[in-house]
């Protein structure tokens, strides 16, 4: 018989050695390391694509809006009164379809975020109205009667809003041949339909060619007005510092002065609103458009450019066919990882934002671009011709 | 007299726990794959975006184009228009032309892919200083031209396409036209847009 001791042995109760203690525990630190660090990177990429996808939502939002507003920038109203041979009468101040001014020399801290100058956009439009026109049953004076059913277009609310009286509208009038006023609102009525008007419109007569005939009778009416998009710091007090929104806001018929409490944030956190090839039809024919382009909007803004899309006699909005608009967007908080890359040069890339410069990193940037057509812009320019 | 084996209660083997923790850790490693895919999915949402704004941005230019083709001016074939010459010579409603490139010269010789808004210098020299066409170079489009109404309305297909993964990246570069039916590798959107000759002009 043989003895069996070996497995007496192997059978008794036993831990593990030291050795193998040790070396479970180095293998499960070893991959719990791997785990965490994957665990980090996720967490890490996590937050970063969340900050641009909220910087990707701002700014698509804002193309969007700036999109449809500058789309319809001349719509019902004018396209310069300048130069616009339909608009008869014209007003005391020119007015024009869209001007780009440079609304900050610098976006602060400038020295930590040098060569970014926004623009301010003013587009004048028919947009409280939304295209919709009405028509008169007389105009007598300076008091314009609209047809009966009005009413079942728009509420009073609307009505008020159309044709807001607080020095920011202009009705404008065709007239039988064509024609078209615009002038001051000065009041409204929604109860008796009426809209008075600051001055009398022109009655036609032997050496008046365009104007009201007899009772005015018949005649589209609709509201245009003056809006503006720029970026303006937070100065809320629950703000952080360095924080520049884009807004929207109305202005009133001088086409400068903001009208109060007409301001609409459009997106928060926005660095730089800006425009780029602006693509000019130089035929003055209206028989052969013949394209142009101007790659900058500093080359069209009266005070370092030619002044083609300023305020002064040397704008012609009318031969705007086409421009690219930019708009940057930040994300809310700083990265502290990241370097701060200041821009290089004016219209050169945006890396990074840094608006508090007493914290260490930057803020990253999302950069997104819409190339807007200028429809209305274009055929009104066919109709200036006859 | 044989004894029967005896089992007594023992620990694990230092075998049997490495198993489990090795089980665990790919498990969990799994999870992790699985959250970074799905931020993987929101980059992929990003390219898309910046897809559909570069098919955009070529539509508007071919309509730019169409502002200058009217009856009294340019013909559609004229050598200046990037876009339009290249519509059917034969003209007949539904006739298309081939996939084209919209952006046929590249960074580089074998590298034809484009930044958010193409490369074109010509139509875009502004916005290029700001958004350079080398970076973010994903972007390969094509475009096609097909008559809707023969001389006077056009429909364009463009269509953007762009690698799934870094893995390829350099695969597709030289942009061939086929590079759509790769399913597994690239992602493509398809951007059809009409474009009118210019109606709104004077007669001679």
């Amino acid at each position: 018989m043989k003895p069996r001791t070996p497995i007496t042995h192997r059978s008794t109760p036993r831990g593990f050695t030291l050795i193998e203690l040790l070396v479970a525990l180095v293998v499960a630190i070893i991959l719990v390391t791997i785990v965490y660090s994957m665990y980090i990177r996720g967490a890490k990429t996590y937050r970063v694509q969340n900050m641009s996808l909220q910087m990707q939502s701002q700014a698509r939002f804002a193309l969007e809006h700036l999109r449809r507003d500058v789309t319809n920038a001349g719509f019902n109203a004018t396209i310069n009164t300048n130069i616009d041979q339909n608009m008869c009468q014209k007003p005391a101040n020119t007015l024009r379809a869209i001007t780009l001014t440079q609304d900050k020399s610098g976006l602060s801290p400038v020295t930590e975020n040098p060569f970014v100058s926004p623009l301010a956009i003013t587009l004048l439009g028919d947009y409280a109205g939304d295209g919709q026109v009405f028509f008169t049953t007389s105009v007598v004076g300076n008091t314009v009667t609209l047809q009966d059913g009005y009413k079942s277009e728009v509420t009073q609310t609307m009505f008020e809003e159309i044709f807001a009286t607080d020095n920011n509208r202009f009705l404008r009038i065709v007239d039988k041949d064509q024609y078209e006023l615009l002038i001051p609102v000065a009041g409204n009525s929604y109860d008796n339909g009426t809209i008075t008007l600051a001055t009398s419109p022109p009655v036609r007569s032997k050496t008046q060619a365009c104007g009201i005939q007899g009772f005015g009778e018949g005649l589209e009416v609709n509201s245009a007005q003056f809006i503006r998009y720029k970026l303006t710091q937070d100065t809320r007090p629950n703000a952080r510092a360095g924080k520049w929104d884009l807004i929207r806001e109305e202005v009133k018929n001088d086409g400068t002065t903001a009208v109060a409490d007409t301001m609409l944030i459009i997106a928060e956190h926005v660095v730089d609103l800006n425009a780029y090839d602006f693509a000019f039809d130089d035929d003055t024919t209206g028989l052969r458009p013949n394209i142009s382009f101007t790659p900058f909007s500093s080359d069209v803004l009266d005070s370092t450019g030619t002044g083609t899309l300023g305020a002064t006699a040397s704008a012609r909005p009318q031969d705007l066919r086409l421009l690219t608009l930019k708009v940057t967007v930040r994300s809310g908080d700083e990265d502290p990882e990241l370097l701060h890359k200041p821009r290089q040069a004016a219209n050169g890339p945006i890396w990074t934002f840094d608006p508090e410069p007493q914290l260490q990193g930057a803020c990253r940037t999302v950069t997104l671009t819409s190339r807007v057509l200028l429809q209305t812009l274009a055929v009104r320019n066919v109709k200036a011709g006859i | 007299m044989s004894t029967p084996p005896v089992h007594a209660p023992r620990g694990y083997t230092l075998i049997e726990l490495l198993v489990v923790v090795s089980v665990t850790t790919f498990g969990l490693i799994a999870l992790l794959q699985l959250q970074i895919g799905t931020l993987h999915s929101a980059g992929a949402s990003r390219d898309m975006q910046q897809a559909i704004n570069l098919a955009e941005h070529v539509a508007q230019t071919m309509r730019l184009e169409a502002l200058q083709w009217s009856s009294n001016s340019q013909a559609i074939d004229n050598s200046s228009f990037l876009y339009l010459k290249n519509a059917p010579i034969v003209v007949a409603e539904g006739q298309s032309s081939e996939w084209l490139n919209a952006f046929p010269v590249g960074a580089t010789k074998d590298d034809l892919r484009v930044g958010p808004v193409g490369n074109n210098t010509s139509y875009d020299q502004g916005i290029l200083t700001e958004l350079p066409p080398t970076q973010n170079a994903n972007f390969c489009v094509h475009y096609r031209w097909t008559w809707l109404i023969p001389e006077l309305l056009l429909r364009a297909d463009i269509r953007v396409s762009w690698s799934k993964n870094k893995a390829q990246h350099m695969l597709y570069a030289n942009c061939p036209v086929t590079m759509e039916s790769k399913l597994a590798d690239i992602n493509s959107i398809t951007v059809p847009v009409s474009v009118m000759k210019n109606i709104f002009v004077r007669q001679i």
